[in-house]
């Protein structure tokens, strides 16, 4: 399963989460939803292989501790997603299709 | 007043509301993920935002190479040039309107090698335009052979045992031809990136900035990670810019990989300006055709 490139209209925010959006649904700690809006991430679906992390020329990304989901007890946070210059890295590399990016969503927003 | 930077009266009209995704055209790019394009593209957006500049009163030119592309992803007047014939276009738009904002990019390859001639002659004339190069030191569209800047024992597909040369030193180049704003960056650092470019937008001439543009197809060597290691930062160092003597110590300095403004003529002042061009020739009386098919006929 990838991440829903619709999230927008298929979920609703559910929280605030260091200056990034959170898409719910939410119900910690076995389900944690999607983090960003411009750089999306579903924590749902990471399994904090690190390559993100690793490779984004900008470093958007750090680790973000998440003790107790199925998939992996850290994840990569788009933390600073005002950063990322489209260049779709982390779509690329990302192993299980977890991330999404898409300027004009930050744009609506 | 700061010589050697416009003043706030010549300053172009100023946009509050513009924002650097402005620049930003409909396009998807179709470099390679994670190329270092990207980040300078991004730069070059900020910078134009962060100056007052807007879509309406930009003009960006390129050449050919992947960085060619630029023109196509940027929202704002531009031209897609012909190989290393990106410059003189853009002094030919400046010129005949001065009021324009103009920003030429290229490659190593489309400046250093293809269009090195027109490189130095359009330092040494100092139009105020800002030239923007993405130096991966490699030629990435034809995939992969050695560029101007290419290490001496680079290996590629044409030069398996390297090119046997030692690369071009664009900054020296500059120097010599008598640059007036000489400037390095990193794609990767975006904050650094956008102030210097900005400070070349904001340069009363010829604003120079080589950018370290990693490609991560082709080149394995100058790598994201090379640079992040070994970037001297000028900013952090004890560098004054406007100090000939020292920019050209830190300029002719092969071994160091430098970020910042490494040479600024603090006295400056732009081809245009002291040839007293300051309006748009199309809508001055006398420069002007009245009838641009009867301009057509005279010359073709």
């Amino acid at each position: 399963m990838a991440i829903d490139p619709n999230f927008e209209a298929n979920r609703d925010v559910a929280e605030q989460h260091e200056g990034h959006r959170v898409w719910g649904p939410v119900d910690e700690p076995e389900q944690l939803g999607i983090h960003g809006t411009h750089v999306a991430v579903d924590f749902d679906i990471c399994i904090a292989d690190g390559a993100c992390l690793e490779d984004c020329p900008v470093d958007v990304f750090e680790w973000t501790d998440t003790p107790g989901h199925p998939e992996s007890d850290i994840k990569a946070d788009p933390i600073n997603e005002t950063q990322c210059i489209d260049c779709m890295l982390c779509v690329d590399v990302c192993p299980v299709d977890a991330i999404d990016v898409d300027p004009g969503r930050a744009g609506r927003l | 007043m700061n010589a050697g930077v416009r003043s706030e009266a010549a300053s172009k009209k100023m946009s509050t509301d513009i924002r650097f995704t402005d620049f930003k055209s409909d396009k998807q790019p179709t470099w390679c993920p994670g190329c270092g394009d990207f980040g300078t593209m991004n730069g070059m957006m900020k910078a134009l935002a962060n100056t007052g500049n807007d879509p309406d009163n930009t003009f960006v030119v390129a050449g050919i190479g992947c960085s060619g592309k630029i023109g196509t992803y940027m929202h704002s007047y531009a031209l897609h040039g012909i190989h290393g014939r990106a410059l003189p276009v853009g002094i030919g738009a400046k010129l005949a309107n001065p009021n324009l904002e103009v920003m030429v990019a290229g490659g190593d390859g489309d400046g250093y090698s293809i269009g090195a001639g027109h490189f130095i002659h359009a330092v040494r004339r100092n139009v105020d335009m800002t030239y923007i190069v993405m130096d991966n030191r490699i030629y990435g569209l034809t995939k992969g052979q050695a560029s101007p800047t290419s290490r001496e024992d680079f290996e590629t597909s044409t030069t398996p045992e390297g090119p046997k040369q030692p690369p071009v030193n664009p900054l020296a180049l500059a120097l010599a031809a008598g640059g007036t704003f000489i400037a390095q960056s990193f794609s990767s650092d975006s904050q650094r990136h956008t102030e210097i470019v900005q400070k070349a937008v904001e340069h009363d001439g010829f604003g120079f900035v080589n950018v370290y543009s990693p490609c991560v197809t082709f080149n394995d060597v100058d790598t994201y990670d090379y640079f992040r290691d070994t970037i001297v930062d000028l900013a952090e160092a004890d560098h004054d810019p406007t100090a000939y003597d020292d920019a050209a110590d830190a300029i002719m300095d092969g071994d160091k990989e430098y970020q910042g403004v490494l040479y600024q003529d603090e006295h400056s002042v732009a081809y245009e300006e002291r040839e007293g061009l300051s309006e748009n020739m199309a809508v001055i009386p006398d420069r002007a055709p009245d009838n641009a098919t009867d301009l057509v006929r005279e010359f073709y």
